[in-house]
C-alpha cells in the first residue's frame, strides 16, 4: 500500500502545475489580457479556489480512491467508460507535456539533435521511474521540488534586476472582460491538472489534509505564475515578449550577474527537464493505475513498457510542426483538460451532493446516533 | 588442475566422521584421533605427560605461536606436575572421585577454564590459540584460555586521519577492538554478541548495538543476515558488508567501513548496529544512508558553526568531484554561450590544435588521473614520490607542451582530484569516481540535458535502495526537517536533544531538554 | 538455502538487464552524437555589420583570432574581418562558410552594426533575423554607422583594447557614465520600441575618425526612427536632451554653462544623479506632457577665477544649470517633433495614464505628436565642489 507523506503530496501537486505553468502559460495569458495578464491570475484564485473545494468535497465522500469512485458514484458501466476516457487524457497530457518540452529543447537549446532522442531520454528515464514504483518517484519529486523551486525564484529574481521597468506594467487594471474570463480560465485549467489529487489524497494519513495541501498548491501556483508574468512584463515588455514562443526563456537569457556569471538559460533548462520528467511521469503513473484499476491487473509496474511507446508515438504525431503546438495549448489542451479534470470531477461532485442527504435514511442507525 | 584442488580440500578438511568424535575416555585412541586430524600441521604441540601418584595419562595439546607458552609452562604444567606432587599431604589419585572436576576447580591458577566433549571443539580451540588438557579416563577435556600472538598494537588510523577527537583506530585483533569499544560504552547496556562465520577461518564475528538505542528488529535482522551466511572464509568485514545488504547490484554501497573506534560509538548512540570481524580492523556500521556519507566523526569534535562550514564545503566538493569535468566537457561542446567571451577566447586559444574532441580528452585525462591514484596507493613507499613527480612533470606538463592536452582540462581534472578527497568516506570516494564517468558520457552525449538525465537516473536509484530498512536518501528523501538539521550543517550540541531516528527506534532522547532543565 | 541465493540473483539479473539497456542506449546515443561543436572547430564572430547594397545585404563579420598566449605578437592583429553578402540576411550570415572554414558561435555576438543606408531604408531585414536566432544574446548593444559602412567601422584598429567590437561597447558605456552624452541602446529595448505603438527607436550612432594619423572610432550622433525606416540624427546636445528625459534613473555625465558671473566664462558641472518625471495632462482637446526633472549635481570645474563658493552663487550657479538643462530638454523635444519621432515614448505614457484616451489619440497620433506642449520644470540641486571649496586666486 503506497504512503505519502503531507510534503510529498504537496511536492507532487506543485510540479504537476508550476513548471508547465512558468515555461508555457505566460505567452497564452499575455495574449489574453496583455500587461494584466498577472491580474487575471490573481483573480483567478476565486474559481482555483472552488475546484479545490470540489476535489476535496468528493474526497472527502468517496469511500474508494480515483478509478473506483466512478464506479462508486456513477455505477459500473459509466463509471468504466468514463475511467476509460481518464486513461486517454492522461496519455494525451503526458504526451504534451513531453512534446512542449520537446519542442522548447529543439528550439532553444540543442537544435541540431534530433526530437526523437529527447524523446527517448525522457521516456527512458520516466520508464525507469516506473519500472521501479511510484514510491521512488515521489521521492525524487521531494529532491527536485524544492530545489527546482529556489533556483528559477533565483534566477527570476537575478532576470528581474538587469532590466528593471516598473513602469510597463501601468496602467492597471485595465482588461477587457474577455480578456479577464479567458485569461482566468486559462489558469483555471492549468490549476486543474492536479486532478489527480483524487488518488493522491486517498494515500494520504489523513485525508482531511488533502485541503491543505491544495491550497497550499494553488496559492503557490498563483504566486509562481503572478511573478514570472510581472518579471515577464517589466524586463521584456508585453509586446516583445508576445513576439517569442517561450518568453520566460528569453527573459532568463537576459539575467546575469555582472560580467561574468552570464547565460544561466542553461541551469534554468537543467531544473526544467527535472521538473518536466516529474509533470511528463506523474499523468504517466496515472494513467498505468487506471489501466490496472479498470482491468484488474497485477501490477501497474508491467505497464511501464507499452505505456512508454504510446507516449512516445503520441508525442511524435501530436504535431507536424511548432504552429500545430501552439495551435494545441490553445485549442486542444483546454478543452481535454476542461472535460476531463474540471467538469467531469464537476459531475462526480454533484452526484456525490445529489447522495449525501439521502445518506441518513439509508445508513444504519448507529451512524445516526453518532451524528447527532 | 582440478583434480589437485579437490585432493587438497580433501586433505585441509579433516575427515567428517572423524571430528564428529566424541572425546572418548581412552587417552591413547584421543591421542591416536588427533594425530591423524593434525597430521602434516607443523605448528601443533603436543606434550604427553602423567601426575599424581601413580601417574595418570595426560596431554596438553596446542598451536604454536597462537599461545603464551610461559602461562602454559606455569599455570598448567607446573601446577600439575610439580606442586600436585609436592604438597604437603598431596591426596592420593585414586581416592579423588573426578579427578577433572579437581584439577579444574584446585589445581590450576587459570581464570579462563571450560570443559569440552567433542574433538570439533578440541580443534577450534586448538585453532583460536587456547591450550587443550586431555586426561585419561575422562570423556571431557579441559580448555584454557592461553591466546596470545603477536599482533600490531593500536596505531593511528592511517586512512582516516582527523585533526581533533581521539586518535586511536581498530587492528586486526577483535579482543582489541572490542576492548577499544567497552572503554568508551562503560554500560551494561552495550552489548557484544558473538557468532563464528566461515567454514574454515571460523571467524569471530561480533554485533555490537546498544541494547535500549539500537531497534530490536534491526538487531534481530542484523543477526539473521549474519546467520545466514554460508561461505568457507571471511577475510575481513568487506566481505560481510557485500553479503548482509539488500541491493547487491548497484554501485551505492549501503554500509558504512570505519577504522575509527569514537566514529563506531558515535553511531551506536545514534541506534546503529555494528559488525566487527576477528582480523578485520575495519568495523561495518549498518544502516547508513548516503547523505551520511558526508559526515566526518571530527565534525562532532570541532565548534559547530566551523564544522557547518566544513561540512557545507564537503557537499560542494561532493558535487564538484561528481560533475566538474562533465560541466566542463558539455560546456565547451554544447553550450559555448556559457562561458564569458574573453574566457571563451582564452579557453579556444588553449585548445588550438589539440587533437581530441574535449570528451575524449577529458576521459583520458580522468583516466591518467585514476591510473597516477591507484599506482600511488600499491607502489611501495619509496617509490612513490617517483610517481607524483612523473605524474607532475608528464601530465601537467609535457602534454600541455606537446599539445596533447589543453591546460583547462588539465586544471579541471586536478580541481576534480583534489575535490574528491574532501569527501571523509572511502566508500562514497568510490562512487563518486565510478558516477564521475557515467556524467562524462552523458555530458558527451547531450550536454547539460544528458547531465540532468544522468542526475535525474541516479536519483532514482539511489531513492529506490534502502539499508536495513532505512531509505538511502533518508532525512533528504523521505524528508525529515529535524533530521535535515544534523546532515547539511552540524547542529550544535547544547541544541541537540534527539537522536536521529530510525525506524522502530524506542529512546530518542538523548540529552536533558530545555523544559527539564527549566524544571530544575 | 542456494536455491534462495540462485531466485535473488534472478531478480538482480533484471535489474542488470536495465544497467544494460542504459548503457545500450548511450552507446547508441554515442555513434550518432549530435549537435555538439568542439572549440576548435568555431570560430567567434564578436559583431556583425550589416548594410544595403545594390538591394543585398552586404556584412560585414568580424571574427575573434584567438592566439596561443606564447606565441602572440603585437604585430597579429588580435581580428579579422568576414565579408559576405546575399539577398537576405540569413543568406548573407550562411554565405560566410563559401570562405570561412569554421562554424560561427553566434552566442557570444556583442555588437550588432547598422549600415546608415540599411537603417534608413528597412530596419526589419535586420530585426527579424536577430530575434528569431537562437543564439544572439538579446542584450547586445546596437549602433548605426554615420557615413561608412560597417565593414570600415570593424576594419578601425582600436587602441589597446583588442577587438573593435569589445572597444565600441565599452565606449558606450563609459562615455555615458563620464559625458553623458548618448545613451547605448540594447537589442530587447529596440526590439520594444520598434514594436510597441507610442514609442520609437533610437539607436546611438558611430563614424570614423580620420583625422589623426590612424584612424579612430567616434561616437557621433543619435540615429532617430520612425517606424522602420531612419529619418534624422540627433545631434549632441539633443542626445544630452532625450537622454535626460529617460524614465529611469540616469547616473553620470558632465555639461557645461557659462557662469553666472562672467558671461564668457565657462563653468563644468557633473550630474550625478537625475530623475525625469513626466506626466501627460490632457486638457482643452489639448496635449501637454508636464516633465519635471529633479537633478543633483557637483561643482567640476571653472575657467574663470571668479569667486562661486557662496551660497548666493551657488543659487544662481542651480538656476543657470536649471535653465542649461531645460534648454538641452526644449532642443531635443524640438527635433523630435521636426522629425516626427516619438522617441520619448509620449505615446506609451498617455497609454499608461489613461489608455481610453489613448485609444481615441492612437490613429491620428502623428499628427498630433509635432503639436504637443511640453511643460518643462527643472530642479537642479548643487551638492559639492570637491577637493577645493574656494576658487583659485592667482597672484
Amino acid at each position: 500500500m503506497t504512503r505519502l507523506t503531507y510534503y510529498q503530496f504537496l511536492c507532487l501537486l506543485i510540479l504537476l502545475i508550476v513548471p508547465v505553468a512558468v515555461l508555457e502559460v505566460p505567452h497564452r495569458l499575455l495574449h489574453s489580457a496583455y500587461h494584466n495578464a498577472w491580474l487575471t491570475v490573481v483573480t483567478a484564485i476565486i474559481p482555483g479556489y472552488l475546484l479545490v473545494l470540489m476535489y476535496n468535497y468528493i474526497i472527502q465522500k468517496s469511500h474508494q480512491s480515483f478509478p473506483h469512485m466512478l464506479d462508486e458514484h456513477f455505477g459500473k458501466i459509466i463509471g468504466k467508460s468514463l475511467a476509460f476516457i481518464y486513461i486517454i487524457a492522461f496519455f494525451l497530457s503526458s504526451a504534451f507535456t513531453l512534446r512542449l518540452l520537446v519542442d522548447f529543447m529543439k528550439l532553444n537549446v540543442l537544435p541540431s539533435t534530433p526530437i526523437s532522442i529527447f524523446i527517448i531520454c525522457m521516456l527512458f528515464t520516466g520508464f525507469v521511474a516506473i519500472k521501479i514504483g511510484f514510491n521512488v518517484i515521489v521521492r525524487a519529486c521531494e529532491i527536485i521540488m524544492p530545489l527546482g523551486l529556489v533556483l528559477t525564484f533565483l534566477i527570476v529574481i537575478i532576470a528581474l534586476f538587469t532590466n528593471y521597468q516598473p513602469e510597463r506594467l501601468l496602467p492597471l487594471a485595465n482588461v477587457s472582460l474577455s480578456g479577464l474570463m479567458s485569461g482566468m480560465s486559462n489558469t483555471c485549467v492549468i490549476f486543474a491538472k492536479t486532478m489527480p489529487v483524487l488518488l493522491l489524497a486517498f494515500w494520504l494519513p489523513r485525508k482531511e489534509d488533502a485541503l491543505v495541501g491544495l491550497n497550499m498548491a494553488l496559492l503557490l501556483f498563483i504566486a509562481a505564475l503572478t511573478f514570472v508574468l510581472l518579471v515577464l512584463v517589466i524586463t521584456i515588455g508585453t509586446i516583445p515578449s508576445l513576439s517569442f514562443v517561450f518568453p520566460t526563456f528569453n527573459m532568463i537569457r537576459l539575467a546575469r550577474i555582472g560580467v561574468f556569471v552570464q547565460n544561466l538559460d542553461i541551469v534554468f533548462i537543467t531544473v526544467f527537464i527535472a521538473g518536466f520528467f516529474a509533470a511528463i511521469t506523474i499523468p504517466w503513473f496515472m494513467a498505468c493505475f487506471t489501466i490496472k484499476e479498470l482491468f484488474n491487473l497485477r501490477d501497474y509496474r508491467l505497464l511501464a513498457a507499452p505505456t512508454s511507446l504510446i507516449i512516445g508515438v503520441l508525442s511524435i504525431v501530436i504535431s507536424n510542426n511548432s504552429l500545430q503546438v501552439v495551435a494545441w495549448s490553445l485549442y486542444v489542451i483546454p478543452i481535454l483538460y476542461g472535460i476531463a479534470y474540471i467538469i467531469i470531477p464537476l459531475l462526480i461532485f454533484l452526484a456525490a451532493w445529489i447522495k449525501t442527504p439521502k445518506k441518513p435514511n439509508a445508513a444504519n442507525p448507529i451512524q445516526i446516533n453518532s451524528s447527532e | 588442475m582440478r583434480i589437485i584442488k579437490h585432493k587438497n580440500q580433501a586433505k585441509l578438511r579433516p575427515p567428517e566422521e572423524l571430528i564428529k568424535q566424541p572425546i572418548s575416555a581412552s587417552f591413547q585412541e584421543n591421542l591416536d584421533r588427533l594425530s591423524r586430524l593434525l597430521s602434516s600441521c607443523s605448528d601443533v604441540v603436543i606434550k604427553e605427560f602423567s601426575f599424581g601418584q601413580p601417574g595418570i595419562r595426560a596431554g596438553i595439546f596446542f598451536f604454536d605461536g597462537l599461545v603464551d607458552k610461559y602461562q602454559v609452562e606455569y599455570s598448567l604444567l607446573k601446577p600439575l606436575m610439580l606442586e600436585l606432587n609436592m604438597q604437603n599431604n598431596p591426596p592420593p589419585v585414586n581416592s579423588i572421585q573426578d579427578m577433572l572436576n579437581y584439577v579444574e576447580t584446585r589445581i590450576l591458577n587459570m581464570s579462563e577454564l571450560k570443559k569440552l566433549d567433542s574433538l570439533q571443539d578440541v580443534c577450534h580451540h586448538m585453532t583460536s590459540g587456547d591450550t587443550v588438557l586431555l586426561i585419561d579416563g575422562y570423556t571431557e577435556g579441559l580448555v584454557a584460555g592461553t591466546r596470545s600472538w603477536e599482533a600490531r598494537a593500536v596505531q593511528t588510523p592511517e586512512n582516516e586521519i582527523t585533526v581533533f577527537g581521539p586518535k586511536e583506530g581498530f587492528t586486526e585483533t577483535l579482543r582489541f577492538n572490542t576492548a577499544l569499544l567497552r572503554r568508551k560504552l562503560k554500560s551494561t547496556q552495550f552489548k557484544m554478541e558473538s557468532l563464528t562465520i566461515g567454514r574454515v577461518t571460523k571467524t569471530d564475528v561480533i554485533v555490537c548495538y546498544i541494547d535500549n538505542i539500537a531497534p530490536a528488529g534491526l538487531v534481530e535482522e542484523v543477526k539473521k543476515r549474519l546467520e545466514n551466511i554460508d561461505i568457507d572464509a571471511i577475510l575481513d568485514t568487506g566481505y560481510i558488508a557485500e553479503l548482509i545488504t539488500d541491493y547487491k547490484w548497484t554501485i551505492f554501497t549501503q554500509t558504512e567501513h570505519t577504522e575509527k573506534p569514537d566514529r563506531v560509538c558515535g553511531q551506536l548512540l545514534e541506534g546503529k548496529v555494528c559488525i566487527i570481524a576477528d582480523g578485520s580492523p575495519m568495523a561495518l556500521i549498518v544502516p547508513i544512508s548516503f547523505p551520511e556519507y558526508m559526515i566526518s566523526p571530527e565534525d562532532y569534535y570541532v565548534h559547530f558553526i566551523a564544522a557547518s562550514l566544513f561540512r557545507m564545503l564537503r557537499f560542494v566538493a561532493f558535487l564538484m568531484a561528481l560533475l566538474l569535468p562533465s560541466l566542463y566537457v558539455a560546456i565547451i561542446t554544447y553550450h559555448h554561450e556559457m562561458i564569458p567571451t574573453p574566457l571563451l577566447l582564452t579557453i579556444a586559444s588553449t585548445r588550438q590544435g589539440i587533437p581530441f574532441p574535449a570528451f575524449l580528452e577529458a576521459l583520458l585525462l580522468e583516466f591518467t588521473f585514476e591510473l597516477l591514484r591507484e599506482a600511488g596507493l600499491r607502489l611501495p613507499r619509496a617509490v612513490g614520490p617517483a610517481v607524483s613527480i612523473v605524474g607532475a612533470l608528464i601530465i601537467g606538463d609535457s602534454a600541455v607542451r606537446a599539445g596533447l592536452v589543453s591546460t583547462p582540462m588539465v586544471v579541471v581534472v586536478a580541481f576534480t582530484g583534489i575535490a574528491s578527497f574532501v569527501n571523509p568516506s572511502y566508500n562514497a570516494g568510490i562512487i563518486i569516481r565510478i558516477a564521475r564517468f557515467g556524467f562524462l558520457f552523458a555530458s558527451a552525449l547531450l550536454g547539460f540535458m544528458g547531465i540532468i538525465i544522468a542526475l535525474i537516473l541516479m536519483m532514482l536509484r539511489m531513492a529506490s535502495l534502502s539499508s536495513f530498512g532505512l531509505p538511502y536518501l533518508s532525512p533528504l528523501a523521505p524528508l525529515n526537517l529535524s533530521q535535515m538539521g544534523d546532515i547539511l550543517v552540524r547542529r550544535p550540541w547544547f541544541n541537540n536533544h534527539n537522536r536521529p531516528y530510525i525506524g522502530g527506534m524506542q529512546n530518542v532522547v538523548r540529552q536533558a531538554g530545555p523544559e527539564q532543565d527549566g524544571g530544575r | 538455502m542456494w536455491c534462495a541465493r540462485l531466485a535473488l540473483n534472478r531478480m538482480e539479473v533484471a535489474k542488470m538487464r536495465h544497467i544494460g539497456l542504459c548503457g545500450l542506449i548511450l552507446a547508441a546515443l554515442l555513434i550518432g552524437g549530435c549537435g555538439k561543436i568542439e572549440l576548435q572547430d568555431t570560430g567567434i564572430p564578436l559583431s556583425v555589420g550589416a548594410d544595403l547594397k545594390d538591394d543585398q545585404i552586404d556584412l560585414a563579420i568580424c571574427l575573434a583570432n584567438p592566439l596561443p598566449t606564447e606565441k602572440s605578437t603585437d604585430n597579429e592583429p588580435q581580428f579579422m574581418v568576414l565579408n559576405s553578402s546575399g539577398s537576405t540576411f540569413s543568406e548573407a550570415i550562411r554565405n560566410i562558410s563559401l570562405s570561412f572554414s569554421d562554424y560561427p558561435l553566434w552566442s557570444h555576438l556583442q555588437l550588432s552594426i547598422v549600415g546608415e543606408n540599411l537603417a534608413r531604408s528597412d530596419m526589419s531585414l535586420v530585426l527579424d533575423f536577430i530575434t528569431r536566432n537562437r543564439y544572439v544574446r538579446k542584450d547586445l548593444l546596437i549602433v548605426v554607422t554615420h557615413k561608412v559602412t560597417p565593414a570600415e567601422i570593424l576594419s578601425v584598429k582600436p587602441i589597446l583594447a583588442p577587438h573593435p567590437p569589445t572597444a565600441i561597447k565599452k565606449m558606450l558605456k563609459i562615455q555615458e557614465a563620464e559625458t553623458g552624452i548618448y545613451t547605448p541602446m540594447n537589442y530587447t529595448e529596440i526590439l520594444h520600441r520598434f514594436l510597441t505603438a507610442g514609442i520609437e527607436p533610437i539607436i546611438p550612432m558611430i563614424t570614423i575618425d580620420r583625422s589623426g594619423a590612424e584612424d579612430r572610432f567616434l561616437l557621433d550622433g543619435m540615429a532617430v526612427f520612425k517606424g522602420r525606416k531612419m529619418v534624422g540624427i540627433l545631434n549632441e546636445n539633443e542626445s544630452r536632451g532625450f537622454r535626460l528625459m529617460r524614465p529611469e534613473q540616469i547616473r553620470g555625465g558632465l555639461f557645461i554653462m557659462p557662469s553666472p558671473l562672467n558671461r564668457k566664462n565657462l563653468v563644468t558641472l557633473e550630474l550625478s544623479r537625475s530623475q525625469a518625471k513626466i506626466t501627460p495632462v490632457f486638457k482643452d482637446n489639448q496635449m501637454i506632457m508636464k516633465i519635471q526633472l529633479k537633478a543633483e549635481g557637483n561643482f567640476y570645474e571653472q575657467s574663470g577665477t571668479d569667486n562661486l563658493f557662496t551660497e548666493p552663487m551657488f543659487k544662481r550657479l542651480e538656476a543657470a544649470a536649471e535653465q542649461e538643462l531645460t534648454q538641452q530638454i526644449l532642443d531635443s523635444i524640438h527635433k523630435a517633433q521636426e522629425l516626427n519621432s516619438d522617441i520619448f515614448g509620449w505615446g506609451e505614457m498617455v497609454y499608461r495614464s489613461d489608455p481610453r484616451i489613448w485609444k481615441t489619440l492612437e490613429p491620428k497620433w502623428d499628427q498630433i505628436f509635432p503639436a504637443v506642449q511640453s511643460d518643462i520644470s527643472v530642479d537642479f540641486s548643487l551638492r559639492r565642489s570637491y577637493l577645493t571649496d574656494k576658487s583659485f586666486v592667482f597672484r
